[in-house]
């Protein structure tokens, strides 16, 4: 069933994609060739990105665009905190990752920003097969390390206490939030 | 050194032919002068295409999609990892669940948050089809929190009041527990999923195909995954690219909000509009951009300058720290501009927590610990927390009328409207924000401006209709133009010219605004983007090329920049979001204008255009410009 739809979405593509020419400047050279694209199943869904994105890694070509394919992801999360936090991780330590956790990281990747940045930070637990991830570990570790180093037990906040934001600061008074100005 | 193409609209009257000439299933390879490089073009032709997938666009595409509409969406994200994600605050709307409530008094609201610069009829629209919007939302599926007794729960937001503002707190905002954003991209693109879009993903949107007649076509767009090009005709061409807060040094927006939409219709001749009301708050974390809560400030926290001094004295003698965020953040950055600030350049200021007893820390501030720890690697009962004002949201973008159609000043008519092309989202400016956003008003622009976009085609088109055929040479400079900036030689890499920018615009066009500021700002910021000539690209790849990719983004950053720092500058007043300290009233006989930047041979060119003041019927009278106490 999903790969017939697949294929006739390619048809229902192909219907709508016409080959066309547009020279880059006035003295450019012709050559007649045809070059038929390779058409990605569409719609995106982000667990079939995952098991389609080919993990090439034999040649410098392949794994430049990989390497810097997963680091546009991590760094553009479109959630700060995870854009910063992922990103940065994923920077330091891409070009040393092997196969397998480059297989990981992609899985990071899939996961919601929401979860994902309160699995990170310690306000929730995450699930047992995103515990085991061993990219997800090591990003986590990263966060406890500095939690550690920074931030004294008494004044952190009870597990599973939302953390409170600046969005929607709004003048302390009746029917006040009981944590801070949530 | 080498300049950007000039890439004016040509006039009206063009003798150039259009070529009808059909190549079949074959296309040619090219290669540039002086580079070893070809350009793939491939062509789609769509009812309508819609850039962005966050939550406008995705609104837009699933109403064109139940319209019939073929559509075609382009991202440069997947579309749940849009910036929409992270808004937590939720959506307004009069539904009246737990008070009376009127749509009309959340106008009034809306209208007086926007210091009289929002357009009344848009603002009307905007309100009225609120509490339709959000009835939508639930029926396709959006998890809104819940009253005991079944009703979508709101709460309390600021500047919300009931009876036109004689009422009492306003309880408006419906949200989905904390993640309100989040939970409306996923309803929506699940939704989308259902009406078969066509989504483009990680596609750049690099330029808008207007033609000879000045109607937009459709776009261009790069895809980063295998280099191609991808002409994407359509008889209506929807922007919904999100804000530009990446312009700023500290800014709460992700990465990717690089003002991409705005920066394509301004190279397109087309103006943007009202840019210099940009939001702040008070205290982001110093290079981070993550935002620590003014309730850190209400239990007692307290912000001091290099010389250790509560400053917040001087300024506010009776609130001090607690004064409201927008006098915090002006004298925040006047010690700043005084060179009071701390730090190795002196470009922020402590906020100090030390004081606090642990557990106002842990049960009133819960995470304001972990925040400090995680991102600016501060233990906040031994060191203050480096904060600096903030910005998390344009109220300006691309002008629109309350259909969603672009607008822009054509001889005497300041109302023209952009035939083909439409915005909607934080890129665009209806104006219902004017010169100050109301909480949670965001989200709501978002889904009723999506929403009244693909109304509005449906009001206009019909589906499969025949569009008149691309010009030959349609995006032929945007590919020049791409070639010329990926083959760039310059000596200054994309992240240096970026962060001279931010800085600018942080220092000089943040929330202190004087004409001596605004003025220097005007020229450090050319002398940012004439830097931009000598731009290093050192990656000369087509396919997955990030640094061609956020060198794309730096231009279109420097343009929404140069063209916020001269609007600001030339508005001699304070209204809203933009507070000069040398003209301190607002000053309605001048100023009661939307002013619009043309973006014209690498210069900004501002004209204005008027705020309309009239409704869109006799459902509401107008609200007459009151003054403002600040």
């Amino acid at each position: 069933m999903a790969s017939f739809r697949n294929a006739a979405i390619n048809v229902f593509r192909a219907i709508n994609t016409n080959k066309a020419t547009i020279a880059a400047s006035t003295n450019s050279l012709h050559t007649l060739r045809p070059l038929f694209c390779y058409s990605r199943s569409t719609p995106f869904s982000s667990h079939t990105e995952a098991e389609s994105l080919q993990i090439d890694l034999s040649n410098e070509e392949s794994k430049r665009c990989l390497f810097n394919r997963l680091l546009y992801r991590s760094k553009q999360r479109g959630f700060l905190e995870l854009d910063l936090v992922l990103g940065k991780w994923v920077e330091e330590n891409i070009h040393s990752l092997d196969e397998n956790r480059i297989k990981a990281l992609i899985h990071v990747l899939d996961l919601e920003n929401p979860d994902l940045w309160k699995w990170i930070s310690g306000q929730e637990q995450p699930p047992e097969s995103v515990s085991a991830n061993l990219v997800f570990a090591a990003v986590r570790e990263r966060v406890k390390k500095n939690l550690d180093i920074h931030s004294a037990p008494e004044v952190r906040a009870t597990p599973g206490q939302p953390w409170v934001r600046g969005w929607d600061d709004i003048k302390k008074g009746q029917d006040g939030p009981v944590s801070g100005n949530q | 050194m080498w300049r950007c193409i000039a890439r004016g609209l040509r006039g009206p009257a063009s003798t150039r032919s259009t070529s009808n000439h059909s190549l079949g299933s074959h296309f040619y390879r090219f290669f540039s002068s002086g580079a070893n490089s070809s350009y793939t073009v491939v062509d789609h032709t769509y009812d309508a295409v819609v850039v962005g997938a966050g939550g406008a666009g995705l609104r837009a595409a699933i109403g064109l999609s139940e319209h019939g509409f073929n559509t075609a969406c382009i991202t440069k994200l997947f579309p749940t990892r849009s910036h929409t994600v992270a808004a937590q605050g939720g959506i307004n709307a009069a539904l009246g669940n737990m008070t009376e409530d009127d749509w009309r008094w959340h106008m009034y609201d809306t209208v007086k948050g926007s210091d009289w610069l929002g357009d009344q009829d848009a603002i009307q629209y905007m309100c009225r089809e609120a509490p339709k919007a959000v009835i939508e939302l639930e029926n396709y599926g959006l998890p809104f929190s819940r009253t005991e007794d079944g009703k979508i729960y709101q709460r309390a937001f600021g500047g919300q009041s009931l009876n036109y503002g004689k009422g009492g707190q306003a309880y408006r905002c419906a949200c989905a527990a904390d993640r309100t954003g989040h939970a409306l991209l996923h309803t929506l693109y699940g939704q989308a999923m259902r009406h078969n879009t066509q989504f483009f993903v990680e596609y750049f949107a690099l330029d808008l195909l207007i033609n000879s007649d000045g109607t937009c076509q459709g776009v261009i767009a790069l895809n980063m995954e295998d280099g191609t090009l991808h002409r994407f005709q359509a008889a209506s061409t929807i922007l919904a690219t999100g804000g530009y807060g990446r312009a700023y040094f500290s800014a709460t927006s992700a990465h990717t909000c690089t003002g991409d939409g705005n920066a394509m219709v301004a190279r397109a001749g087309i103006p943007l509009e009202d840019l210099e009301f940009v939001q702040f708050h008070p205290t982001g974390i110093y290079g981070a951009g993550c935002l620590i809560t003014e309730g850190s400030r209400g239990e007692g926290g307290i912000l001091r300058n290099s010389e250790g001094e509560r400053f917040m004295e001087r300024y506010a003698p009776t609130a001090k720290d607690l004064a409201s965020r927008d006098v915090v953040s002006r004298a925040m950055t006047m010690e700043i501009r005084e060179g009071r600030g701390v730090g190795p350049l002196k470009d922020h200021i402590y906020l100090h927590l030390n004081h606090l007893p642990p557990d106002v820390l842990k049960e009133r501030l819960p995470g304001i610990s972990e925040t400090a720890a995680i991102f600016a690697g501060v233990d906040v009962t031994k060191e203050p927390i480096p904060v600096l004002p903030t910005v998390h949201y344009n109220m300006g973008g691309i002008p629109t009328n309350h259909y969603g159609e672009v607008v822009t000043i054509k001889g005497d008519n300041p109302d023209a409207v952009v035939s083909g092309l439409m915005a909607a989202g934080e890129t665009a400016c209806a104006s219902v924000h004017g010169a100050n956003r109301l909480g949670a008003n965001s989200l709501l622009d978002i889904v009723v401006f999506g929403r009244a976009c693909a109304n509005r085609v449906a009001e206009i088109r019909r589906p499969g209709e025949k569009q008149k055929p691309l010009e030959k040479d349609a995006g032929q400079r945007t590919i020049a133009w791409l070639d010329k900036l990926r083959n760039s030689n310059g000596s200054l890499p994309t992240s240096q010219i970026r962060l001279n920018m931010q800085r600018v615009m942080q220092n000089n066009a943040a929330v202190f605004r004087t004409q001596e500021t605004l003025e220097e700002g005007c020229q450090l910021i050319d002398k940012t983007w004439e830097s931009f000539h000598d731009v290093q690209v050192k990656d000369r790849s087509l396919i997955w090329n990030s640094d061609l990719i956020e060198t794309i983004e730096l231009e279109n950053l420097l343009i929404n920049a140069c063209i916020t720092m001269y609007s600001a500058e030339a508005r001699k007043e304070s209204r809203g979001a933009h507070a000069r300290e040398d003209f301190k009233v607002r000053d309605d006989g001048n100023w009661m204008k939307h002013t619009v930047g043309f973006w014209e041979n690498e210069k900004v060119r501002l004209d204005y255009r008027p705020v309309h003041l009239n409704v869109l019927d006799d459902e509401v009278e107008s609200f007459p410009p009151k003054a403002r106490v600040y």
